[in-house]
């Protein structure tokens, strides 16, 4: 346990610290920097503007309100904020094997998955989780949510988003460490891409039966988004609380175990 | 072109990724609508399988046409100082760059083909051929026009040494006013009338809308010479870009 926490500690120090010289080395750039973060609020933005058109529409989309959606969308935005800020989207991976720099990450006295997840964050990335709380709230206060009721579904919602996070960030691990095999993994990143994008929406517009068990279990997309919205602003099935949790720590350790598997493969080659 | 070709094939696996991941995401708006219109939704004038053909053959178009190495590629050159060796070739940039992007064009042609073939099959079927004849003209224009927008953000590397936010910003400006996202006439009206004096719509809106409704000649003809005054009008400031750039261009990379 005192090893653990140790790690843990050694981790985000070492997470500031790559954070702080992407921050100088994206300040290099000032004018890149500015323009990137306003690409990336654009990209957010988008998404509310799809959301509009379809409401300008209907009233009701697969059974959510347009601010209920909203509600979808900024939790995809907050999971997708912080896939990037934290991990820059795991690209770690995929940069470390083509550059043949992987054997170095294989040397330092650091969990080499931790290593790899932590070794890059974009700090742009932040605003697209700064935009995701403000849609956020938003939504919520043109709901009819207020007192405890607000307290106790918002502290559900967050564990839910968290819980989130972690099957996304499972799903991409998974999905990136393919890159041992392929190499020259850059074709991977708009299947996690992808694969965010679809949780944008209302699990209930996969009206098919198997295609939404699918997205439930398989590839659990349902619980990025669009089950931590179903607590905040519906009144959902209870054991999709625990479901939540249970396939974030199945796909925790599934794509640890998948990692370390493909890491058993990294040919140590530069491309 | 012919090197592109082999690189495309050499990393194979990105094209199945590629494959997979405008799949996935087309499996996913083909549900957005589909439960649109069993809502008793209506977007437009659009039927839900036109709504769906819609994004198909914009998918499909996309894959043969937007290939957005164009600009990281030039912009990379000029950046790490290897633009040097463009320079020294007896051929024009432009050219050499066309050529890559061909090399793109046809090696997506090859692997995508049973995709498309299946595509052509429909459209024969469901739209004739003189309406797919005018979708060809007007792809033409569409390809050529995403070139030069993209060679031209890339060019912007000799003034801004750092592209990725432009290239970004661009890429996402791009998709959204060529009605990538939605048609272009379903957005509301400030959004149609700005996309309806740009050149991004006729890198995809236009060219499909060849096959909405009774085709129309007149149209196509006016869209495809719309087209060609965009491509012109690209092209000579692709020139005035690379003539300033190159004076200011140090070798140096950075």
């Amino acid at each position: 346990m005192k090893r653990s926490v140790s790690n843990l500690k050694r981790a985000i120090l070492l997470w500031r610290k790559n954070a702080k010289v992407r921050l100088m080395a994206r300040m290099a750039y000032p004018g890149n920097f500015f323009i990137l973060t306003i690409s990336v609020i654009a990209h957010m933005v988008l998404n509310i503007v799809f959301m509009n058109v379809i409401f300008n529409f209907v009233s009701d989309f697969s059974g959510w309100t347009y601010r209920e959606a909203l509600v979808i969308i900024a939790g995809y935005m907050i999971i997708d904020g912080i896939n990037w800020a934290l991990f820059a989207n795991l690209t770690g991976i995929t940069r470390n094997i083509v550059n043949g720099d992987m054997d170095f990450v294989l040397v330092k006295p650091l969990d080499t998955q931790l290593y790899v997840s932590i070794y890059r964050a974009d700090p742009e990335d932040w605003s697209r989780v700064v935009l995701g709380v403000a849609v956020l709230i938003y939504a919520i206060a043109g709901l009819n949510l207020s007192g405890w009721a607000l307290s106790i579904n918002l502290l559900l919602y967050s564990a839910l988003l968290l819980s989130g996070i972690v099957i996304f960030y499972s799903i991409n691990l998974i999905i990136k460490s393919i890159s041992f095999w392929t190499i020259q993994g850059w074709g991977l990143q708009p299947i996690t891409e992808a694969i965010l994008y679809g949780s944008r929406f209302p699990t209930g517009i996969f009206t098919h039966k198997f295609v939404r068990i699918f997205f439930y279990t398989a590839l659990p997309i349902a619980f990025l988004a669009s089950v931590p919205a179903e607590f905040l602003v519906k009144l959902p099935d209870f054991y999709l609380l625990g479901a939540s949790f249970l396939i974030a720590i199945v796909f925790f350790y599934v794509s640890r175990k998948f990692f370390y598997f493909a890491l058993s493969h990294y040919a140590s080659a530069s491309s | 072109m012919k090197n592109r070709v082999r690189s495309g094939f050499a990393y194979r696996a990105n094209t199945v990724a590629t494959l997979i991941s405008e799949s996935f995401s087309f499996g996913v708006l083909f549900y957005i609508w589909f439960s649109v219109y069993k809502g008793g939704g209506q977007i437009g004038d659009y039927s839900l399988g036109f709504m769906i053909f819609y994004y198909a053959l914009g998918k499909i178009s996309g894959l043969l046409i937007e290939f957005y190495g164009v600009a990281w590629n030039l912009a990379e050159a000029i950046s790490e100082g290897e633009f040097t060796n463009f320079l020294l070739k007896p051929v024009s940039i432009i050219k050499q760059e066309l050529f890559i992007y061909f090399g793109n064009f046809i090696y997506n042609l090859a692997v995508f083909s049973v995709i498309i073939l299946v595509m052509l099959f429909y459209i024969l079927k469901q739209f004739g051929y003189l309406k797919l004849l005018a979708f060809f003209l007007l792809s033409i224009n569409a390809a050529l026009i995403f070139f030069f927008i993209f060679f031209l953000i890339g060019a912007m590397a000799f003034f801004f040494q750092r592209i990725q936010g432009l290239s970004f910003l661009m890429s996402l400006v791009s998709m959204f006013l060529a009605g990538k996202y939605v048609p272009l006439d379903v957005l509301p009206g400030a959004f149609y009338k700005i996309a309806g004096v740009l050149p991004f719509q006729y890198i995809s809106f236009i060219p499909i809308m060849a096959f909405k409704g009774s085709l129309d000649p007149a149209w196509v003809l006016r869209q495809y010479l719309a087209g060609l005054v965009w491509i012109l009008v690209l092209y000579v400031l692709t020139k005035i870009v690379l003539a300033k750039g190159i004076k200011k261009y140090e070798a140096i990379g950075i």
